[in-house]
């Protein structure tokens, strides 16, 4: 009957509902020699178990301090580069924003002519001003040109000579005939 | 942290790619425009978009203009060039390390004619005319170009469209 009384206080215990009479009666009993082995063997050491909590140590304060410092310093330190990448990121919108700015300041996005006809003037002008340039480049090159159409002519009078030869040929195979001709007009 | 330190790289670069993308003409024009001793034309895409709506006699200028997306020209007034700034000198190096290629140069008294052009998909995409000498000049071309149109256009706008030229500046 006492046993199960102890059980029901050990139960109690673990679930914190027990007052400091009833863990000091269930202390005394499993130190005792009354107490089961089934008991003591799991719950023997709530006998041991101080009856009041221990007292920090001197140094605990110190020690917790320290842990403290520690964590606020992890703390300052998360902060710090969150604030860096903060002003980074800034920064480079900055940064960014003055360059597409830039861009679009920059000359070629403005007209010199806001009329038409004056603008059709200057294309002319300048387009003109190329052309002569470029032509200016390139008359030599239409002397290569002629160069290139002797070329071709000679090439004409070559194939003039091809012709003549085959002919000439053709004359040479005539005069093969010929002693024939003359050895039947002799008989 | 290491997404958030990403994003901010990203952020820090993409500007500087978007400013690396300029073009040594780019770089030039801003560099002068505005400068005292110095000229400047800027003749926009929109503006041509304009140009090719008027009427022209002349077929072929009007098909060229249609392909020409703008024009920039940058001129040091030789008079007030107190700087000894030589646009030849400093963009030429530029040009051909951005893949610009040499066209041709004419070689005269008052100063080597330099042509550039700068190729896309296998068509040229800009024309620039790089003046050499004292009144060193830098003419940009952007469009579709059309070489063989643009060196036939002297041969067909004769005297007679200069001295309408003359009549309009005025």
């Amino acid at each position: 009957m006492e046993q199960e009384k102890i059980r029901e206080l050990i139960g109690r215990y673990y679930r914190g509902e027990t007052s400091e009479e009833e863990e000091l009666t269930l202390r005394k009993y499993l130190g005792s020699a009354a107490a089961p082995a089934s008991m003591t063997d799991e719950d023997g050491y709530l006998a041991i178990a101080p009856e009041r909590m221990p007292e920090p140590s001197e140094d605990f304060d110190a020690r917790l301090e320290a842990v403290t410092r520690t964590e606020t310093r992890v703390t300052t330190s998360n902060g710090r580069r969150r604030l860096l990448a903060i002003i980074g990121t800034a920064a480079a919108a900055v940064a960014g924003l003055w360059l597409i700015f830039s861009q679009l300041r920059s000359p070629g996005n403005g007209d010199t002519f806001s009329d038409p006809d004056l603008a059709m003037a200057e294309v002319k002008s300048i387009l003109l001003t190329v052309s002569e340039n470029m032509n200016a480049g390139t008359t030599q090159l239409q002397q290569v040109g002629t160069i290139t159409v002797s070329l071709d002519e000679l090439n004409g009078l070559r194939n003039i000579n091809g012709l003549v030869g085959k002919n000439l040929s053709r004359l040479r195979y005539l005069d093969g005939l010929k002693p024939e001709a003359e050895n039947k007009e002799t008989k | 942290m290491k997404k958030q330190v990403f994003i901010l790289i990203l952020l820090a670069v993409l500007p500087l790619s978007l400013h690396a993308q300029k073009s040594p003409v780019d770089e030039l024009f801003a560099r002068y425009d505005g400068k005292d001793g110095f000229t400047s034309v800027f003749i926009s895409s929109k503006m041509f978009s304009l140009l090719s709506r008027i009427d022209s006699n002349d077929e072929e200028f009007r098909n060229l203009v249609t392909r020409i997306k703008g024009i920039r020209i940058l001129s040091i007034d030789s008079a007030r060039n107190s700087s000894g700034v030589n646009l030849a000198a400093e963009l030429m190096p530029k040009l051909q390390h951005n893949g610009y290629e040499e066209l041709m140069t004419v070689k005269e008294e008052n100063g080597n004619v330099f042509f550039m052009i700068r190729e896309v998909g296998g068509r040229i995409a800009e024309l620039v005319m790089v003046t050499g000498g004292e009144g060193s000049s830098v003419v940009s071309i952007q469009g579709d170009l059309d070489l063989k149109t643009i060196a036939s256009l002297s041969d067909s706008m004769g005297i007679n469209e200069l001295e309408n030229l003359d009549k309009v500046r005025k």
